[in-house]
C-alpha cells in the first residue's frame, strides 16, 4: 500500500493505493500539529494491517515560511565588504516605471550579516588565508545573537571551498547543534548574490523543515518509516534529503499537480494543455507541452506573483534550483473579499485558511471567502460538502457577504458574491495568461486541466473569458495533486563544475566525474529504497564559448575517449548554430557535466485506477437554483454525479463530487468519456 | 479580421510581440562578450514596422526607448529603396539618430512572402569605441572627432554577408576589440532571432492582421497615454537648474524647461536653456527627446505596450545650439552627466501639476567607472562597470536602496564581483551601504552606496559621479543627501581625488580605488518620523544610536533596544527650539 498526502493551505488530501490499485481518497483540514495523526486514521480506516511501502509528501510548508517570514533565524557570514548583496540583489527591480516600488526585506537582516577576514581570487587561489580569531569573533557574535543556522558564502568560493569548509569547522566545534550551510554545497556556482540567496534560503529552512519532518515522521512511523517529499523539479526525494536541501522542495506541493497532469495529458495524448490547480490560497499555472511541463534553472520567490518579465529580477530572493515553471496567484477558494480604501472590491491575498476557514465552514472564521460566495450563488452544496464530512452553513457564509461586501457596496448580496468570483477570476486569468500569451502561445489552441478544491467551480468561468473552448476534469480533481506524488519518480540533479578549456580537456578525467556522480547517486538512491537496477543516468553536458555567460546543456556523446575533444567541440558549434545562427573560432570551454538519475516509484495508470465504491449505480439527480450573473439571473441547475453524465447535457448544471464541485455554467456542454474524465465545451 | 476589435487577438499579439523582443535580448545576453552586456544587461531591443514605428520593445534600459525611433528615419532615407533579405545596418552617429559613440544600434530589415514587413533592432553600449578616453565617454572633448570612431549608417551584412573590412577597420580603433567584434555578433543574432520571431508570427496571422493588430495597438498606447495627460490640470510648468559646470571646471549650465499641458497633449521646450558647451555633455537632440518620454512612461500607470502610439502626444523642442540639442561637431561622449538631470527636472515641474508624485533627488544617475589596464601581450581586459546608489525619499516612504535610478533601469544590474575577477585584472574590495549617509527626513533618503576597487595591474581609470557640486536635494522640510567622495589608496598613503564630475587618473597596480556615491535627499521633517522606523534603522546598523539623537531626536535604550520615550521627547522638543530658534 502507497499513501499520499498533500498538505495545502486550507485541506490536506490524503489518497491511499492499496495492493490491487484501488484508490481511497480523503480530505482532512491542515491543522499542522495533528495531520500526521489524521492521516494514520485515515489508513487505519482503510486497512488497520495495512503493509505500508512509502508516504509521498508535497507541502507548502518551505514556500510559506520564505512568504510569511517565519523562517528560523539565520546569520550570514560574507567576505569582507560583501554583507550588503544579499539586501541589494544586484541593484535590480522588477518593474522599469514603478516609483511606489518598495523591496522586500531580505531574509537577514543587516545586524545579523557579518564578514571575515579572507581572500579567494578570481582563478580560484587563496590571496589572503582565513583570519581564524576574527572568524571566531564573528561566528561567537552571531551564536550570541542566538541564531538557529548559518549561511556562509564566501567570494570566489565556487572555485575554492577551503575557507567556507574551515568556518564550517569553526562553527560545529562551538556549537554543533547550529545549522550550517556552504554555498559551494548548495550552489557551486558563479555570482555571489545569487549563491548567497540559495543558501540563506536553504539554511534558514533547514531548522523549520527540520522540526516539521520530526513530528510528521513520529506520527507517520505507525505504518512507514518511508516519507518521501515532492520536489520542485516533478521528482521526488526521501525526506533526510529534503532535512538537508529544503530549497529544492520550495514548489513541491504545486509540482505535484502539474505533474499529475502532465502525465494525464502523455496517458490522453494531448499535446498542448494549460493546467489549472485552485485550491484554497492561492492558483496555478503551467504550461504542458507534448507531455511535459516547462522547466526553469530557478528563479524568485517571495516577491509576489511569479508573473515577470525574463529580463528583470530582484522582485524576490533569488533562488537557484531547477524547477517546473510554475506561474501562482494569490487567489483561491479560501480568499478573503474586501473593500479597498478606494472603494473597490478585492478578493486576497490575505486567505482565511484552515483555521478559522471559510465562514460557512462553522468554525468561527467572519469573513466572506471566494467560498462563501460560491456557497451562496448555489455553486457548492449548501448542506455538506467533501463527501458530506464536512457540514456547510449557508446562513453562515449569506450574512458574512451581506455585511462585509454587499452592505458597504451598497448592491444585492447574490450580486456581491457574484462580484466576489468575478474579482478572483480576473486574478487567475493572469496565471493563465502569463504561461500562454506571455509566451506567446494562443490559449485557444489549448486544453485547460483543471483541478483542485475550487478549480472546477471556475474552469469554465475562466476558459470563457480566455476563448478556450475544452475544459477537461480529470478523475479525482480534488486530489489531484496528492495523486501526482503517486505518479512522480525519483529524480536528483547533480552538477560538478570543471570550468577548462576543451584543448586543455583531460577526457579521463569528464568520464571519472560522470562515474563519481553515477557512484553518488546511486549510493543515495539505494538509500532511499530504490533497487539499483532501475535507475536510469541522463548525461548532460554544459559548453560555452570562454567569453559567454550562459552556457549550452546537450547529452553528452557515447565516444571513445581520443574523439571526445573533437566531438563536443563539433556537437557545440553546430548547436550554437543552431540557436542563435552563427559559430566562432573561439575558445570552447567545458563548464560542468551534470547528471540526471531518475528511478520509477512503480507505474501508476490513470487508466487502471479504480475508485472505491465508483462500481454503485449514480444516485438520481436533483436539482438547486444558482446565479450565473446579471444576463441569466438565477435558474434551476440540476446537479448530477459524474458517472451519471454518459449522454451530452448542456448547462447551467452542476457535478457534485467527494472532492470538488464542477460547475457547467450555461453556453457550456458536459460529458463523462471512457476514461472517467469530465469533458466540458463551449457550445 | 479586418478592422474589427478582438481583445483576445490584441492581448495575444501584444504578448507575442513583446516576446519576440525579449527572445532577441535573451539571445544578447547568452551570446555577449562585454561583461557590460551579458551581465550589467546595458541594451535594448525593439521591433519596427516597414514604416520605421516602433511596435515593440524588449525593455531593459528605459532611456533606449528613443533611440530606435531616432535611427530609423536616417535608415529609411539612405537605404529605403536598397534593403534586402539578410542586410544589417550598424550605426552609432549621435548625428544621426544615436545617442554616443559607445551606443551602437543594429538594424535589420524582416522580409516575409518577399516584402519587406518590418525591422528588428537593437542598441548595446560597447566597452570601448576608440577616441581620447577610454570607454568614449571621457568629459574634455570638444568636437566628436575627438571621441572614436564614428559608424555612419553603413551596412554590416549586404544580402547576409558580413563585411569583415569594416569590422576589421572598427576593431583596430578601439581598446577591447574583442569585445567589440563579440558583441557586434551578439547583436546580429538578437536581430536574426527577432526576425525570424516575426516571421513565424506572420505565418500565423498573415499581413493583414499584424498590421491591424498593431495598429490598434498603436491607438491603444496612445490612448493611454493621452488619458495620463488629461489628468494633469491644464497650464504651463517650468523647472530650472544650474548644471555642475560646463564639463571643464567653468561656469554652471543653465537649464530650463517648461511643461505645457493642454488638453490630452503636453509640450516640453528647452527655450532658455544655455548654449552647448565645448565639453563632451552635451546631450544630443534624440536622447533628449527619449528622456522626456520616459518621464512620462513613468508616470503612467497602465502598461500599454512601448510602441510610437505613446509618444504621439508629447512634443519636445529645443532651441538648435543649445546644450540640449547641440550641432555638429559638438562633442556628446559624456552626455549621461546631463541627461538624468533632465528626467530629474521634468519630474519637478510635474510636481508643480501632482504633487503627490515627487521624489527628492536621487544620486544622480548611473554612475561609473572605466578601468583600462595597460595592454599585455596584446590582451586588454577593460573593464566597464555601472551601478547606482539610491531613490530619493518619497511622500510616503523611504528611499529605496542601492538600486537603478528611478526612471531608468528595471533590468539592469552592477556586476557580480565574481564576474569582473573573473574576466579583468582588478578585485572588487567591497560594495555596500555607508551608515548615517543619506538624506534625514520623516522618509529617509537611501544611504549612500560605496564601491571600491583593487587594481592587479597599471592602468588608467576615469570615474564618473553624477551630482558632484550639487548635493542631491531633499524636500519638504527633509534634509539633503550626503556628497560624493573619491579616495585613492597607496599602501598607507590615501588621497582625496578632487570633485570633479569625471575624475581620470593614471592607477598603479596593488592601488585601491573608493568610490562613495552621493546618498539620496529626505522627504518631510525629520523630527516626525515615527521613532519606531529610528529604531529599526539602529537596529539593522544603518544609523548609528549618535545619529539618531543628532538629526532624529530619537534616544534608544541599548539595553532594552526600544526607543526611550521619555529621553526622545526631551531630545526633540530641544532640537525643535534650536531650530527655531
Amino acid at each position: 500500500m502507497r499513501i499520499g498526502f498533500d498538505i495545502g493551505g486550507t485541506f490536506t488530501d490524503v489518497i491511499v493505493v492499496d495492493d490491487d490499485g484501488r484508490l481511497f481518497t480523503t480530505k482532512v483540514l491542515s491543522l499542522l500539529d495533528q495531520v500526521g495523526e489524521d492521516i494514520v486514521r485515515c489508513v487505519h480506516e482503510v486497512d488497520a494491517q495495512a503493509q505500508v511501502e512509502g508516504f509521498v509528501h508535497g507541502t507548502t510548508i518551505a514556500s510559506n515560511a520564505v512568504i510569511e517570514e517565519t523562517t528560523a533565524r539565520t546569520g550570514l557570514i560574507t567576505t569582507q565588504g560583501f554583507r550588503d548583496e544579499l539586501e541589494m540583489r544586484g541593484q535590480r527591480r522588477p518593474n522599469i516605471y514603478d516609483a511606489d516600488w518598495d523591496r522586500l526585506p531580505p531574509l537577514v537582516p543587516r545586524s545579523l550579516r557579518l564578514e571575515v577576514q579572507e581572500r579567494i581570487l578570481g582563478n580560484g587561489r587563496i590571496e589572503r588565508a582565513l583570519n581564524p580569531a576574527q572568524a571566531q569573533a564573528v561566528i561567537d557574535q552571531l551564536l550570541a545573537d542566538g541564531v538557529e543556522a548559518v549561511a556562509v558564502c564566501l567570494v570566489n568560493s565556487y572555485l575554492n571551498p577551503t575557507h567556507e569548509q574551515q568556518l564550517g569547522q569553526l562553527i560545529a566545534e562551538v556549537a554543533p547543534d547550529t545549522v550550517v550551510c556552504l554555498s559551494y554545497d548548495i550552489h557551486p556556482e558563479i555570482r555571489e548574490y545569487e549563491r548567497t540567496s540559495t543558501t540563506v534560503i536553504n539554511a534558514s529552512l533547514i531548522p523549520v523543515v527540520d522540526r516539521y519532518l520530526n513530528r510528521l515522521e513520529q506520527h507517520l512511523s505507525t505504518y512507514s518509516e518511508r516519507v518521501l517529499i515532492m520536489q520542485s523539479n516533478g521528482g521526488i526525494m526521501s525526506a533526510q534529503a529534503a532535512r538537508r536541501r529544503p530549497a529544492y522542495m520550495i514548489e513541491s506541493g504545486p509540482a505535484a499537480g502539474v505533474l499529475a497532469a502532465a502525465r494525464f495529458a502523455q496517458e490522453t495524448q494531448q499535446d498542448q494543455v494549460l493546467s489549472f490547480d485552485m485550491g484554497g490560497t492561492t492558483a496555478k499555472a503551467c504550461l504542458i507541452e507534448n507531455g511535459a511541463p516547462l522547466e526553469k534553472p530557478g528563479g524568485e520567490i517571495g516577491g509576489g506573483a511569479t508573473i515577470t518579465t525574463r529580463l528583470f529580477g530582484g522582485g524576490g530572493h533569488a533562488l537557484r534550483v531547477p524547477s517546473l515553471d510554475i506561474v501562482e496567484v494569490g487567489a483561491g477558494g479560501g480568499s478573503i473579499a474586501w473593500i479597498d480604501d478606494g472603494g473597490a472590491l478585492r478578493a486576497g491575498p490575505q486567505s482565511a485558511s484552515a483555521d478559522p476557514g471559510p465562514a460557512c465552514y462553522g468554525r468561527g472564521g467572519t469573513e466572506p471567502t471566494v467560498t462563501d460566495a460560491n456557497v451562496v450563488l448555489g455553486y457548492m452544496n449548501p448542506a455538506a460538502i467533501a463527501g458530506a464530512t464536512l457540514a456547510i452553513d449557508r446562513q453562515a457564509a449569506w450574512t458574512a457577504i451581506e455585511q462585509k461586501v454587499a452592505r458597504p457596496l451598497k448592491v444585492e448580496v447574490l450580486a456581491a458574491a457574484y462580484g466576489i468570483t468575478q474579482v478572483a477570476n480576473a486574478t487567475m486569468m493572469r496565471a493563465l495568461r502569463a504561461v500562454s500569451t506571455e509566451r506567446g502561445r494562443d490559449p485557444r489552441d489549448f486544453t485547460l486541466i483543471a483541478f483542485g478544491g475550487a478549480g472546477p467551480i471556475h474552469a469554465a468561468a475562466l476558459a470563457d473569458s480566455l476563448s478556450m473552448t475544452r475544459v477537461q476534469i480529470p478523475l479525482y480533481p480534488g486530489l489531484f495533486s496528492a495523486l501526482g506524488l503517486l505518479l512522480a519518480d525519483y529524480r536528483h540533479d547533480y552538477i560538478r563544475s570543471v570550468a577548462v578549456t576543451l584543448d586543455q580537456l583531460d577526457p579521463q578525467a569528464v568520464l571519472r566525474h560522470y562515474q563519481e556522480l553515477e557512484a553518488q547517486a546511486r549510493t543515495e538512491l539505494v538509500e532511499e529504497g530504490i533497487a539499483e537496477e532501475q535507475i536510469r543516468f541522463e548525461r548532460q553536458v554544459d559548453l560555452k564559448y570562454g567569453y559567454q555567460v550562459a552556457e549550452l546543456s546537450l547529452p553528452f556523446p557515447d565516444v571513445s575517449v581520443t574523439d571526445m575533444q573533437d566531438r563536443l567541440a563539433q556537437l557545440f558549434t553546430e548547436a550554437h548554430r543552431q540557436a542563435f545562427g552563427y559559430d566562432r573560432a573561439d575558445t570552447i570551454e567545458l563548464v560542468s557535466v551534470r547528471l540526471q538519475a531518475v528511478a520509477s516509484s512503480g507505474h501508476l495508470r490513470f487508466t487502471e485506477l479504480t475508485g472505491a465504491g465508483s462500481e454503485n449505480a449514480p444516485a438520481p439527480p436533483t436539482s438547486r437554483t444558482a446565479y450565473f450573473g446579471p444576463q441569466v439571473g438565477e435558474c434551476e441547475a440540476a446537479v448530477y454525479q459524474r458517472t451519471a453524465l454518459e449522454q451530452v447535457r448542456s448547462g447551467p448544471l452542476i457535478v457534485e463530487e467527494p472532492d470538488t464541485t464542477v460547475v457547467v455554467p450555461p453556453g457550456w456542454t458536459v460529458q463523462y468519456d471512457v476514461s472517467g474524465n469530465l469533458l466540458l465545451q463551449h457550445e | 479580421m479586418t478592422g474589427a476589435f478582438d481583445p483576445i487577438l490584441i492581448e495575444v499579439m501584444k504578448n507575442e510581440l513583446t516576446a519576440v523582443a525579449e527572445e532577441m535580448g535573451i539571445t544578447m545576453k547568452r551570446t555577449a562578450r562585454s561583461l557590460g552586456a551579458k551581465e550589467g544587461s546595458d541594451f535594448s531591443t525593439a521591433l519596427v514596422d516597414a514604416q520605421g514605428r516602433l511596435i515593440a520593445q524588449g525593455l531593459t534600459i528605459g532611456v533606449h526607448l528613443g533611440y530606435i525611433m531616432g535611427v530609423m528615419p536616417w535608415v529609411l532615407k539612405k537605404f529605403g529603396d536598397d534593403l534586402h533579405p539578410g542586410d544589417v545596418i550598424v550605426s552609432n552617429d549621435p548625428y544621426g539618430g544615436v545617442s554616443h559613440f559607445p551606443d551602437i544600434v543594429l538594424v535589420m530589415p524582416i522580409f516575409w512572402q518577399e516584402q519587406l514587413v518590418g525591422f528588428a533592432a537593437i542598441v548595446e553600449h560597447h566597452t570601448d569605441i576608440g577616441g581620447r578616453f577610454p570607454g568614449g565617454m571621457g568629459i574634455a572633448c570638444a568636437e566628436v572627432y575627438e571621441e572614436g570612431v564614428c559608424i555612419p549608417g553603413v551596412k554590416l551584412f549586404s544580402k547576409g554577408e558580413l563585411n569583415h573590412d569594416l569590422v576589421d577597420m572598427i576593431a583596430a580603433n578601439v581598446r577591447a576589440p574583442e569585445d567589440v567584434r563579440g558583441d557586434l555578433d551578439a547583436q546580429a543574432a538578437a536581430c536574426r532571432r527577432g526576425a525570424q520571431g516575426v516571421r513565424d508570427l506572420l505565418d500565423r496571422h498573415g499581413l493583414e492582421q499584424f498590421a491591424a493588430c498593431n495598429e490598434q495597438l498603436r491607438q491603444y498606447s496612445e490612448r493611454a497615454m493621452r488619458a495620463c495627460i488629461a489628468a494633469i490640470p491644464d497650464g504651463s510648468y517650468a523647472c530650472t537648474d544650474l548644471f555642475e559646470d560646463d564639463g571643464l571646471g567653468g561656469e554652471g549650465v543653465n537649464l530650463r524647461l517648461a511643461v505645457t499641458v493642454a488638453g490630452e497633449s503636453v509640450r516640453v521646450d528647452f527655450d532658455g536653456t544655455g548654449p552647448q558647451v565645448r565639453s563632451a555633455i552635451n546631450v544630443p537632440f534624440n536622447l533628449t527627446r527619449a528622456c522626456v518620454y520616459v518621464a512620462f512612461r513613468s508616470i503612467l500607470e497602465t502598461d500599454a505596450p512601448a510602441n510610437s502610439g505613446l509618444m504621439a502626444p508629447i512634443q519636445v523642442t529645443a532651441p538648435e545650439g543649445c546644450v540640449v540639442n547641440p550641432q555638429f561637431p559638438g562633442a556628446v561622449g559624456a552626455r549621461g552627466m546631463l541627461m538624468w538631470r533632465i528626467i530629474d527636472m521634468i519630474f519637478a515641474a510635474l510636481a508643480q501639476a501632482i504633487p503627490d508624485k515627487v521624489y527628492a533627488a536621487g544620486e544622480g544617475g548611473a554612475n561609473l567607472l572605466v578601468y583600462t589596464p595597460q595592454v599585455e601581450a596584446g590582451v586588454p581586459s577593460m573593464l566597464l562597470d555601472i551601478y547606482t546608489s539610491g531613490w530619493g525619499a518619497r511622500p510616503d516612504s523611504d528611499g529605496v536602496e542601492g538600486v537603478t535610478p528611478m526612471a531608468a533601469g528595471g533590468a539592469m544590474r552592477s556586476i557580480p564581483a565574481e564576474m569582473i575577477e573573473r574576466e579583468c585584472p582588478v578585485m572588487l574590495d567591497g560594495f555596500g551601504f555607508l551608515p548615517d549617509t543619506g538624506g534625514p527626513g520623516q522618509y529617509r533618503g537611501a544611504l549612500s552606496v560605496y564601491r571600491k576597487w583593487r587594481f592587479l595591474g597599471d592602468g588608467r581609470v576615469m570615474l564618473r559621479t553624477c551630482r558632484v557640486k550639487s548635493v542631491p536635494y531633499g524636500l519638504a522640510g527633509g534634509k539633503d543627501g550626503t556628497p560624493f567622495a573619491a579616495r585613492l589608496r597607496s599602501g598607507e598613503a590615501e588621497t582625496q581625488l578632487p570633485s570633479e564630475m569625471l575624475i581620470d587618473t593614471e592607477v598603479q597596480s596593488g592601488e585601491t580605488l573608493l568610490h562613495i556615491q552621493p546618498g539620496a535627499g529626505g522627504y518631510g521633517d525629520p523630527l516626525a518620523r515615527d521613532p519606531q522606523l529610528v529604531l529599526d534603522d539602529v537596529l539593522d546598523e544603518k544609523i548609528s544610536p549618535a545619529y539618531a539623537e543628532r538629526e532624529y531626536g530619537v534616544a534608544i535604550d541599548q539595553s532594552t533596544e526600544q526607543v526611550d520615550r521619555n529621553r526622545t521627547t526631551q531630545l526633540r522638543a530641544t532640537l525643535r527650539s534650536e531650530l527655531e530658534a
